[in-house]
């Protein structure tokens, strides 16, 4: 059986390293927002007696007693990505006794005082206050709440997952994990789910988080977060797919041009945002399939030739398929084509501009219907509770956001079903 | 004394104190330097992709900043002190020292200012210094501190520190910024450890008069929240001690700066005296008038800018039955009272009259204004362009061609070289260039204008391309600056001369967009004025009730309310082809019994997401979900309208200022500092507020003009409010405590806290029934909030369970109240109104 390499207890079988004791004397007690739901999972030490370059981290360090002793803590996650690697530094005299604590707080390396030139101290072991959801240090709670500028609410609400997957690291710059558009997008969705209102009390972290040299910590990191991004579509529930129409939802079927003496389109205008929006799916790792009716050489003219067609990971045509839709042989194609087992059909997304159709097969095979009511070629009237639509859009920049707000509300059964406004 | 440097000894001296974290704002001012400063001409990037976001696209660098950029790497810049002392300022009602203002073109502005800083004992003291412009800092003659990041309107930081003298030490400061339009123009110096600030006090003048001042001008507000006659009375908190010489003014318009003032007065506030009469206001028109004041001991002298608002009837006249007749009505009113603006000259031309010194003077005035290449001459330019093309032959011929001229010389996009800071980048002004190109290109198609060096016909080809981006946009996207008083006005420019003058297509087009904003209006007027959520929103439409820009589309569409001078856009209404459906009345005056319901969505990428509860009587309209925590721009988000009185009208907000009478955007009543989380069912919406840790202003608060109400209560935590027979109740997670002194008075009410959580409910009356059977219904009603959680729960017998998540937003009776129809056009339903008994 194979032995995932993620899993914090690899970590924590690791051997007793060198200053191990040394580094559990002076181990930071992280205090954390009763509500934080990322805690601090591991801490890699380096003992320096000399000056020296820090290894996981930008800054040069230089002693003021006997030694200092770093910590590099692992959080899997910050309240806008994943990937956290926060930092203290112990100073330590001759003595034993702790004479200086820095720690890092937002980018910076920031010295803790809260009074006597320390932060509050538990024997020889700092206590820090950390930043409800980013994990930046303060030596005390009031002064994180008295710091100017800190809109720690609005990061850990409105600005939760703002950046995905963190890249901007010496693991990922290097190659050692990489993240596609839709890691980040399930990344910045986890987050979201997590967004929370901070209490600002706080309390010391659990006391069972791994210590290990740093160089052990390192070598971890990187299956750590290929584990994180492994597990996160089981983990996160999300839009596994999203189909889309042709005619009236991409292309202006007002402009099409016909092969003369046939019903192969050879030529038409993209509707106003087609590009944007699909452009805008694929940065958020989209899966896309074509759901679409009429001949294949129609669709491989009118994308084609606004190089879309490409964007479609499936094309799924009534042409070849021999059936229209609402047929669900159309929409159970698309789920193979994708490899997509149909009982995770309600977990995709049609859209299109045709309420008998579009709406009405995807509503008969549990997939959500998002009806775009942009021309008046077809009706807008529901001819009975089957074409009734999910949601309803008029125009294609409402998708994105749309979307959006489909998948945070997906899996959360606890905050009620969709209700229809007006 | 220290002659050398000029010191006046400590006994001369008021002296104020700053306390560790308090800002200096005792300051002598020297008076204003202002210097054209356009840079050198360029083609700009032409950054539009017509996506616009809070209504505007990215700007980029002008030439002049460019300018100003390259000039600072290589200047020094000498200490002065020979200037002149024009006036004080001093502590009390902003934090900064602020100058921002609004100039049209590129101009380089400086502030000479001068202080004496006390500290405890000699020593270094750490100062945090805020500005967007450029500061300059002498303590006792020496350069301390130069701090020139001159971003525009983009706050920077730094800290600073001042080797002050136990017994004073003379700072000198040169404040600059460079003025690209709207300008947020100030200094905020904050102490970070104790001092004291001294002020000389000038000859004539005691250190009790400094004091007195420093009163006045705080607490200076109308005593009325609007007038209607006569005179206007000011009031203040305290009696002057001394006689005060007071000198008030009101400027033309903001694109009149240049013309002299509306009025003029000098007032004498005598010892013990509270209050001053300012005559004569009768000379002005009906407006909301912006008011500069001079308050004067002896060589002291300080400024203050407030406003008020003049309405000579309270009840609007019976308007004509039909809308033709409607607008012969406007046509005649603007061009008999219209501002003198290019649409007074429209609305006298297309009303028959001949090309009189008036209309030539207005003219005139317009050329210089597009001559110049002032910001905001396109808005200007569209309406010449109308009455060149309909009334051009009754212009004297000299002055035909000078229009012409004017037309041809014109700069009408980015791609055309410029050194001025006209203003290309947000949705009206896209639209008002394009409508420009395009119909300068069609009156004059074998012209050559020479800025792009092309043919009329040529630039009406390029204006029909740029024209059909911005509809397509607006189409699908509707407008960022939603139900915007100040802004649909100018979309109506561009619109309504598109209707007029263009052919085919973008005639159509433009046609639907009319009646897709009318629409939006007729849904949110109510009594003839028009309110609701707004895109962008300012204190100068906010407190105006009828005398808006806005409001007269209304009234010459519907059939009900005021006219006023306003002329930037309805003369075009009413002298054009446009008619908007007939069927908005309806929504406009709403049945009795009856109340709509509407929901739909604007801006790019469904910016915003607006919920509407409108009956005869009374409207709460909001803009929900979206941004929360975010600091806020101009979005006024909650707003409660009464059919009862032009001015009843009610909001919440977090304060974006420290000055009640400030121009910041946000200010303190339009926008918002920190965005609040918002959801709206029916007749109620819900507020969260979380103002951060440590925020700048920590309270928010509700705007209820006292004098605009029939009854106001506050009892029990419940701000009730009635007008006519609409009410609205108002309560929030912290105690509502009125203000009582300042410019809040009698129209501001207040809940501390930096989690707080705010409910608005409104409804009808029976006849007969007052405040006490609103509260009678309220003694069953229950807002609960949890700062913990913060999440606020409205519950009301017979009603479902509102809760507002301050995450996952509102749910009603436990079930998300999600947006599933995201649609431009309002989906309006219709529901029975039950009044209360």
């Amino acid at each position: 059986m194979s032995v995932n390499p993620g899993l914090i207890e690899r970590l924590r079988e690791r051997g007793e390293a060198p200053d191990v004791t040394l580094a559990r004397t002076y181990m930071p007690i992280l205090q954390l927002d009763e509500n934080e739901p990322y805690p601090p999972l591991a801490m890699g030490y380096s003992v320096f007696r000399a000056p020296g370059q820090s290894p996981s981290s930008k800054f040069q360090i230089s002693p003021r007693g006997a030694m200092t002793i770093e910590y590099a803590v692992w959080y899997d996650w910050d309240i806008q990505h994943l990937f956290d690697l926060e930092h203290v530094w112990v100073h330590v005299d001759g003595d034993g006794q702790v004479i200086g604590v820095e720690a890092s707080c937002h980018g910076n390396r920031v010295e803790m005082i809260a009074g006597d030139g320390l932060p509050q101290m538990a024997g020889t072991r700092p206590m820090l206050i950390s930043e409800p959801g980013k994990h930046a240090h303060w030596a005390s709670a009031d002064i994180l709440r008295d710091h100017p500028g800190a809109e720690v609410g609005a990061m850990c609400g409105e600005l939760a997952g703002r950046d995905g997957v963190h890249l901007g690291n010496r693991f990922a710059e290097s190659g050692a994990f990489t993240a596609t558009p839709a890691d980040h997008r399930l990344a910045r969705l986890k987050n979201r789910r997590d967004a929370f209102v901070p209490s600002f009390e706080f309390s010391p972290a659990a006391d069972d988080i791994a210590l290990v040299s740093w160089p052990e910590l390192a070598a971890w990191i990187p299956a750590r977060v290929r584990h994180l991004l492994a597990t996160l579509p089981d983990a996160v529930p999300h839009i596994r797919a999203v189909f889309l129409d042709c005619g009236d939802t991409l292309v202006d079927e007002g402009t099409e041009v016909k092969l003369p003496g046939s019903e192969i389109v050879v030529a038409g205008d993209l509707i106003d945002g087609a590009r944007d929006v699909l452009d805008a799916l694929a940065a958020r790792g989209y899966r896309l399939a074509l759901v679409a009716d009429g001949p294949r050489e129609t669709f491989e003219n009118l994308l084609g030739k606004h190089g879309l067609w490409e964007r479609f990971e499936a094309h799924v045509i009534s042409g070849e398929i021999g059936e229209l839709k609402p047929s669900p042989k159309m929409f159970s194609s698309a789920l193979d084509r994708l490899g997509i087992d149909p009982t995770n059909a309600g977990s995709t997304v049609m859209v299109g501009n045709n309420l008998s159709r579009d709406i009405r097969g995807a509503n008969d095979f549990g997939i959500m219907s998002v009806f775009f009511k942009w021309s008046d070629r077809r009706t807008h009237l529901a001819q009975n509770p089957a074409e009734t639509p999910g949601h309803t859009i008029t125009a294609l920049d409402q998708l994105p956001p749309l979307l959006d707000m489909i998948e945070q509300r997906l899996g959360a059964s606890d905050r009620g079903r969709m209700e229809a406004v007006a | 004394m220290r002659a050398t440097t000029g010191i006046p000894m400590a006994d001369e001296m008021t002296l104020f104190a700053v306390g560790a974290g308090a800002t200096v704002t005792a300051w002598a001012l020297s008076a204003l330097i202002t210097r054209y400063y356009p840079g050198e001409p360029a083609l700009a990037e032409d950054r539009v992709n017509y996506r616009f976001i809070n209504g505007f696209v990215d700007v980029g660098d002008l030439p002049c900043r460019i300018a100003l950029w390259s000039e600072i790497e290589t200047r020094k810049v000498e200490l002065k002190n020979d200037w002149t002392v024009e006036s004080f300022n001093l502590p009390g009602f902003n934090r900064r020292l602020d100058f921002s203002g609004f100039w049209h073109r590129p101009t380089r502005l400086a502030r000479w200012c001068r202080t004496t800083l006390v500290p405890p004992e000699t020593g270094d003291y750490a100062f945090r210094l805020a500005t967007c412009g450029g500061v300059h800092i002498w303590v006792d003659g020496v350069l301390a501190a130069r701090f020139e990041p001159f971003r525009r309107n983009a706050e920077q930081q730094t800290d600073i520190v001042l080797p002050l003298r136990a017994g004073g030490s003379e700072i000198v400061m040169l404040s600059e910024d460079l003025a690209e339009r709207d300008t947020n123009w100030y200094v905020e110096l904050t102490a970070l450890s104790p001092v004291h600030a001294g002020l000389p006090v000038p000859g004539g003048a005691s250190e009790a008069d400094m004091a007195t001042l420093m009163t006045l001008a705080t607490s200076v507000r109308p005593e009325r929240e609007f007038q209607t006659s006569g005179s206007l009375r000011l009031v203040f908190d305290e009696p002057a001690t001394k006689h005060v010489r007071i000198v008030g003014r009101v400027q033309q318009s903001v694109h009149m700066r240049d013309k002299p003032p509306l009025y003029s007065v000098e007032a004498l506030l005598l010892p013990g005296q509270s209050a001053v009469m300012l005559e004569g206001i009768d000379a002005l028109p009906d407006g909301y008038h912006p008011l500069d004041l001079t308050f004067e001991i002896g060589g002291a002298r300080v400024e203050r800018h407030i406003g008020f608002a003049l309405l000579r009837e309270l009840a609007p006249r019976v308007r004509p039955e039909t809308l033709d007749e409607r607008k012969a009505e406007a046509l005649a009113y603007a061009a008999a009272h219209g501002e003198l603006r290019v649409g007074r000259a429209l609305a006298a031309l297309a009303g028959g009259q001949p090309c009189d010194g008036t209309i030539e003077a207005i003219i005139l005035d317009t050329l210089a204004m597009i001559d110049e290449r002032r910001d905001c001459s396109d808005f200007v330019m569209v309406p010449l362009l109308w009455l060149y093309g309909a009334n051009g032959d009754a212009l004297p011929q000299s002055l035909a061609e000078r229009v012409r001229k004017s037309i041809l010389g014109y700069r009408y996009w980015v791609d055309e070289p410029g050194n001025d800071v006209m203003w290309f980048w947000s949705e009206n002004h896209v639209l008002c260039f394009h409508v420009s190109q395009y119909l300068a290109g069609r009156l004059l198609p074998d012209a050559h204008f020479s800025a792009s060096g092309r043919t009329g016909r040529e630039q009406m080809a390029v204006a029909a391309a740029r024209l059909d981006k911005w509809l397509t946009s607006v189409e699908s996207h509707g407008l960022a600056e939603w139900n915007s008083a100040a802004y649909y006005p100018i979309d109506f420019i561009g619109l309504l001369a598109l209707f007029q003058w263009a052919e085919g297509n973008i005639k159509s087009r433009s046609g639907k967009l009319l009646d897709r904003l009318f629409t939006m209006i007729a849904l949110h007027t109510l009594g003839g004025v028009s309110a609701g959520t707004q895109g962008r929103a300012y204190d100068k439409e906010l407190r105006a009730g009828p005398l808006t820009e806005l409001a007269p589309f209304a009234t010459v569409a519907f059939g009900e309310g005021w006219l006023n001078d306003g002329v930037a856009a309805l003369p075009m209404f009413a002298a054009g082809d446009y008619a908007p459906p007939a069927q908005l009345s309806r929504h406009a005056v709403p049945p009795a019994g009856k109340a709509f319901l509407a929901h739909y969505v604007q801006g790019y990428e469904t910016a915003a997401r607006l919920a509407l509860y409108k009956s005869a009587a009374v409207q709460l309209s909001a803009s929900v979900e979206g941004g929360a925590g975010k600091k806020g721009h101009q979005q006024h988000l909650v707003d409660v309208r009464f059919a009862g009185h032009p001015f009843a009208r009610a909001w919440v907000n977090h304060p974006g200022e420290d000055d009640p009478w400030g121009h910041q955007r946000p200010s303190y009543w339009a926008g918002n500092g920190v965005m609040p989380r918002v959801g709206q069912h029916h007749d109620t919406a819900l507020l969260l507020f979380d103002l951060g840790t440590s925020p700048r202003v920590d309270f928010t608060h509700a705007y209820t003009p006292v004098d605009a109400f029939d009854e106001l209560r506050l009892e029990n935590n419940w701000l009730v409010l009635r007008s006519g027979s609409g009410f609205a109740a108002l309560t929030a997670s912290a105690p509502i405590t009125p203000v009582t002194e300042g410019p809040g008075a009698r129209c501001e009410f207040r809940a501390h806290g930096k989690r707080t959580a705010w409910a608005v409910l409104v409804g009808e009356l029976a006849p007969r029934a007052g405040l006490n059977t609103v509260f009678h219904m309220l003694e069953n009603v229950a807002l609960t909030h949890s700062p913990e959680t913060h999440r606020a729960e409205l519950t009301r017998p017979d009603r479902p369970r509102l809760v507002l998540d301050y995450i996952q937003g509102l749910s009603v009776d436990g079930q998300s109240k999600d947006w599933t129809q995201l649609t431009l056009d309002p989906l309006v339903t219709e529901i029975g109104v039950s009044p209360l008994h």
